[in-house]
């Protein structure tokens, strides 16, 4: 992080080391480098640009509303995302992913952080402001149960987007809509049913044609297959790739199943307790994962085939609380290679390789060999 | 795209007219007082510790008879662990539901059908008490021991033969019981002390005004005979240790909301292991639980495989759970068995078109495709099944026969079985 | 093993050419035919599987029609109409005309047939002022459900609105409004009623308007039970991921409150004013007991009753003249009570059994 850090490494003494000093280091730091790169212009080959996003929740405030307790949801997370392409994020529940999504949509409001779409800084939109961008970014969600308004019909959620944003005119709105639902593999005659009499599968393919209502460039994808049978899943699936393939969409994939992830995704980030531990393209962090929790994450996940009983890297311990992290790196506690100074000092981002960037410890000599 | 698709106010009094009628008699058998001799059964094969025969577990909602489960049959064998695998509305929950008699009445209920399963209950004298095992001397005599009661009393007893731990033996005898026609009164020789079930929420399912161990012994008081208070913490901690939680005495005392979501899930196992019980039922154990704490909990299931008694039937809907712990698999769809066989061979050689459909259609670690496979349409409303094979409409090796009669299992070698008209034909030639 | 897998191949060739699937059946899957039932039908069916519901809905029913066909078919009496028919009473004059002195005998109509019991003149007897009871149960019905339907409208949209603000906006709005509640909650209502009475008295408003400024007074104290459900039902309804969806669709503020959030809460208010509609009843009769309310010769169900706290003999010797009211506004209470609890678990699923 800083270079009096890193070079002292090896000679610090951690058995009376000021967590409480570094905390405060790390965070003058961090608003450094937050100050440095707010000035700079956003990527002009970027859909959506987000730097140093933190979204804390307030869980318990003084009478003059000054937080005590906060839970840091999204903890200085920054990343770019060209069009067409898919950013799957991969995390446990609590490692912020869902939050980031919302966020990045401005459905949560940032507490601090820079979030460039199509080049303009919406991180201090009002709602308001935001109704036009609205057409051009959406969301799909994990529930497709509690997603979907419940006394609509239908063809009264797909068409009502269209009406409000005057996608086209209004005697071709039905039309349209058909046209939309046909695209998303939904029958005509489902236009006037409710969503109750749908099963999940089905109700995804609605909430998809909502989002896609609009015509939209950009696509969080929160968690849309989790709550589906493996057999719609890969249906949805398909569905989301045909429909990039199609309309040139660029989407957020948001998902704790790596198999999936690993299936849609361009490039991939891995989320821990609101950080970002590793970042990279798909293939380079399949080929190559680097930090151990992500070498985990990978070995967690069951092997179908019974004759391969796959040696599994098993983490002890649960996922800690967001509002009280681990001091140091949020994953030395449960890190099978967790040295000392883990426990003591945040890791810095190092990229490994081109766009392979990890925050860990063990490859704090890389950077420097490299630099000498 | 009219309103053609309702029921009509006519069709909802028939069917609720019918239901009632059915769900009287069922919910009256159900309650009813019995002797024993009537609900006692046996084996077809004495290895078996669980045999069901031909379930039919339906369901009488107010849209129509829902054939959750209908015509089930499997047979779990001592010490192994069953797999049942399908996805969610194919009944396999129900099934198990079924074999606890958990169904939700009056509208749940067992129809028709056998669950035969070996319980290794207690004997019972004439007036219903438990028989002590007592400790012989050489030539058979009973042993006396000197106690002094609660009035302070010494008074000279039959000396009762004890374990380990201290607790006193009694004699057991195995019975074979038909659970689907036990009244549901008598369901306590079962519930808990010869089969535990582990749900799939562990958020919900501990009570979270009780402590972890008052919970723990609770259950342990209510399943072993004469245990006491001391004894039964002693177990609590000895079971917690068990499940692999790091300090047991400190979990002990401390309440469920205190406790993450695999913790919790480890209580509740230690909590069905509590009496020992000779099948365990895992109902998707693991759905609700991260990767990394889920390979955890399957890990502690491995483990726990090879050091009990018992054998396991886990439920789940994700093919690699059931590759790494289950050795026989059973593959269910919209309320049947439609494959079944070991782990290796439906991995191997899966025969039925789903079952094929469901392994190409996960996405794996190692694979890269352009296009998923997909198995088209959806699962079948379980209301108005149609008479021929379910998976028809979704099926793309459909052949002529299809539109016939619900395919019978054939049998591709010793285990592995499958229902399905491409392998009928093979057999008959 | 190998046997197997060399089955599967033959099948799957031999698949090939019997694959003579009829395509009218792949187009017409399952579901196209599957018939359900429509979120009226079930609604419905969930109202009338209770028995207790039905009773209650024949048991407002009756009252209903009692209360407003009963006058037009029964005209024999008026509502505040004295039977006169009563021992006619002679007076006695001395009178004086050219110093002869006479006795005069006045025969005056105003014996009142007072406390009569039931006879085929008055179907439930009269009471202390001759007047027919059977008539003013109606009379008094109508007017004693009309003011609590005006009162429970009333303490419904007030309550609505406050909720539905606390709950949309949150934050210091939310938190006022609610402090408003918790105030309004601590204050005894009925004594204070008892004072406001009072004053209305001493400034000479009309009677026939008392009651009607006290039930508008009882709206403004008791809207913070429905602005609790509602404000708790958008908080709950906020968190939906459908609301989060019409955020990130650019829906409007008024839109996403009256398109989606107000029918989702709708149910929830629904029931809760059926529930209250009882209490209302009772209040208005507390009210009217004690002479706050409707006066006679004005009837209503409470002021029917009214009569017992001044006259024991009554309550002791005539259960016809104070009975059937008493028994009207337990029918009715029970009756919206049953209903509403029908409606309870026939509109809001979490309720279900």
């Amino acid at each position: 992080m800083s270079e009096e850090i890193n070079k002292s490494v090896n000679e610090i003494d951690f058995s009376n080391f000021d967590d409480a000093l570094q905390e405060e280091k790390e965070e003058q730091i961090r608003n450094a480098n937050y100050e440095k790169d707010k000035t700079l212009p956003p990527d002009p080959d970027c859909l959506l640009e987000v730097r140093h996003i933190k979204k804390y929740f307030t869980l318990k405030k003084t009478l003059l509303g000054k937080p005590i307790t906060e839970l840091r949801a999204v903890d200085d997370v920054s990343f770019k995302v060209y069009p067409g392409e898919t950013l799957g994020i991969v995390g446990e529940s609590g490692c912020g992913k869902t939050t980031m999504g919302r966020t990045i949509l401005k459905l949560y409001d940032p507490t601090s952080g820079q979030i460039f779409f199509e080049g303009n800084d919406i991180a201090n939109y009002t709602s308001k402001e935001m109704r036009p961008l609205r057409t051009k970014m959406q969301i799909i969600f994990q529930d497709p149960y509690s997603s979907l308004p419940p006394r609509q019909t239908v063809g009264d959620i797909l068409s009502e987007p269209v009406k409000v944003h005057n996608i086209v005119p209004k005697e071709k709105t039905k039309e349209y809509v058909l046209n939309l639902m046909d695209q998303c593999g939904l029958r005509d005659y489902y236009y006037e049913r409710y969503p109750h009499e749908f099963s999940g599968g089905q109700r995804q393919r609605i909430c998809i044609a909502r989002a896609l209502s609009v015509n939209p460039k950009f696509v969080v994808c929160d968690e849309p297959v989790s709550a589906l049978d493996v057999s719609i899943q890969a249906q949805i699936i398909n569905l989301l790739k045909k429909l990039q393939k199609e309309r040139q969409l660029t989407y957020l994939f948001i998902s704790h199943d790596l198999s999936v992830v690993k299936y849609i995704s361009d490039k991939i980030c891995v989320m821990y307790l609101g950080n970002m531990v590793e970042y990279g393209k798909n293939e380079d962090i399949f080929r190559n994962p680097l930090h151990p929790y992500t070498i985990s994450l990978f070995s967690a996940v069951p092997n179908p085939d019974p004759n391969k009983k796959s040696k599994r890297i098993i983490l002890k311990g649960d996922i800690p609380s967001q509002v009280n992290p681990p001091k140091g790196c949020k994953f030395s506690t449960r890190c099978p290679n967790c040295m000392e100074i883990c426990k003591h000092i945040a890791p810095e981002y190092k990229e490994i390789e081109k766009d392979h960037i990890v925050a860990c410890h063990l490859f704090d000599d890389v950077n420097k060999q490299d630099e000498k | 795209m009219s309103e053609r698709h309702y029921l009509t106010g006519k069709e909802i009094r028939q069917i609720a007219k019918d239901n009632a009628k059915e769900m009287r008699l069922l919910e009256k058998n159900k309650n009813r007082k019995c002797k024993e001799e009537e609900f006692l059964s046996t084996m077809n094969d004495p290895n078996n510790i669980l045999e069901v025969e031909d379930l039919h577990s339906y369901f009488y909602t107010d849209q129509g008879v829902v054939k959750a489960v209908n015509g089930v049959s499997f047979s779990i064998p001592i010490n192994s662990t069953i797999g049942v695998v399908g996805e969610s509305g194919c009944g396999k929950s129900v099934t198990a539901m079924s074999i606890m008699r958990l169904l939700q009445g009056p509208s749940g209920q067992i129809k028709s059908g056998s669950i035969r399963f070996r319980a290794n209950d207690f004997k019972r004298d004439t007036l219903g008490n438990y028989i002590p095992i007592y400790e012989l001397d050489d030539s058979g005599n009973i042993l006396k021991e000197t106690i002094t009661d609660k009035k302070g009393n010494t008074i000279v007893v039959d000396k009762v033969k004890k374990d380990e731990s201290g607790l006193p033996l009694y004699e057991r005898e195995e019975k074979v019981y038909d659970i689907a026609k036990m009244p549901i009164k008598e369901m306590y020789r079962v519930r808990g002390r010869q089969i535990a079930m582990v749900f799939q929420e562990p958020m919900t399912s501990l009570n979270p005004v009780f402590t972890i161990g008052n919970q723990l012994d609770e259950a342990s008081m209510l399943h072993i005979p004469n245990i006491t208070k001391e004894l039964a913490k002693k177990r609590s901690i000895h079971m917690l240790d068990m499940v692999g939680i790091a300090s047991p005495e400190r979990i002990y005392d401390a309440f469920p909301h205190e406790l993450s979501g695999g913790m919790r899930q480890r209580v509740m196992i230690a909590m069905a292991l509590v009496a020992e019980p000779r099948l365990i039922i895992a109902d998707e154990p693991t759905t609700a639980l991260d990767v990394t704490i889920q390979a955890q909990i399957l890990d502690l299931f491995n483990d726990l495989k090879k050091r009990i008694n018992g054998s396991i039937l886990l439920i789940t809907h994700d093919l690699g759970v059931i590759a790494e712990m289950a050795d026989y698999v059973i593959v269910m769809y919209a309320g049947r068995v439609i494959e079944q066989g070991t782990a290796t061979e439906i991995y191997n050689n899966p025969c039925h078109p789903y079952t094929i459909g469901l392994q190409k259609s996960k996405p794996t670690m190692d694979s890269t495709k352009d296009e998923l496979y997909n198995i088209k349409g959806n699962v079948p409303n379980p209301i108005d099944m149609p008479n021929y094979c379910y998976f028809k409409e979704r099926c793309d090796k459909c052949i002529n026969k299809c539109s016939g009669d619900y395919p019978k299992m054939v049998k591709i070698s010793d285990t592995h079985f499958v229902a399905c008209h491409l392998f009928e034909e093979k057999e008959n030639e | 093993m190998e046997d197997d897998k060399n089955l599967v191949n033959e099948t799957s060739l031999e698949e090939k050419e019997v694959q003579v699937v009829s395509e009218v059946d792949k187009d017409t899957p399952l579901d196209k035919n599957l018939k359900l039932m429509s979120p009226g039908r079930m609604v419905m069916r969930r109202f009338f599987r209770s028995k207790l519901s039905i009773t209650g809905l024949v048991m407002l029913f009756s009252l209903f029609v009692f209360c407003w066909l009963g006058p037009v078919v029964y005209q024999r009496w008026g509502e505040t109409e004295s039977d006169r028919t009563g021992s006619i009473a002679y007076t006695e004059y001395e009178a004086e005309i050219d110093g002869e002195k006479f006795i005069q005998f006045v025969e005056t109509d105003n014996g009142i047939n007072s406390l009569a019991g039931p006879s085929s003149e008055h179907i439930l007897g009269t009471d202390e002022q001759g007047m027919d009871i059977f008539t003013r149960l109606m009379y008094g019905g109508r007017l004693s459900l009309m003011i609590s339907f005006l009162a429970v409208f009333l303490t419904s949209a007030l309550g609505i609105i406050m909720g539905g603000i606390a709950g949309y906006y949150g934050g210091i709005v939310d938190n006022i409004i609610m402090r408003i509640c918790d105030v309004l909650m601590c204050l005894p209502t009925l004594p204070l009623m008892l004072i406001i009475g009072t004053v209305l008295d001493a400034n000479g408003v009309p009677s026939s308007y008392y009651i009607y400024l006290l039930m508008g007074l009882l709206s403004l104290f008791s809207w913070t039970g429905m602005a609790r459900l509602v404000r708790g039902q958008i908080l709950f309804l906020r968190e939906q991921e459908y609301m989060v969806a019409a955020e990130a669709m650019g829906y409007s503020t008024s839109r996403k409150i009256f398109k989606h959030l107000i029918p989702n809460v709708l149910p929830q208010i629904l029931v809760s004013m059926t529930l209250s509609l009882g209490s209302m009843i009772l209040y208005e009769s507390t009210l009217s007991y004690l002479n706050l309310g409707v006066r006679v010769p004005y009837a209503s169900w409470g002021t029917m009753v009214q009569i017992i706290s001044s006259r024991p003999d009554i309550l002791q010797n005539n259960f016809n003249v104070w009975g059937p009211s008493g028994i009207c506004i337990i029918i009715a209470v029970l009756g919206f009570n049953f209903v509403g609890d029908g409606l309870r678990d026939a509109l809001d699923p979490k309720q279900r059994r």
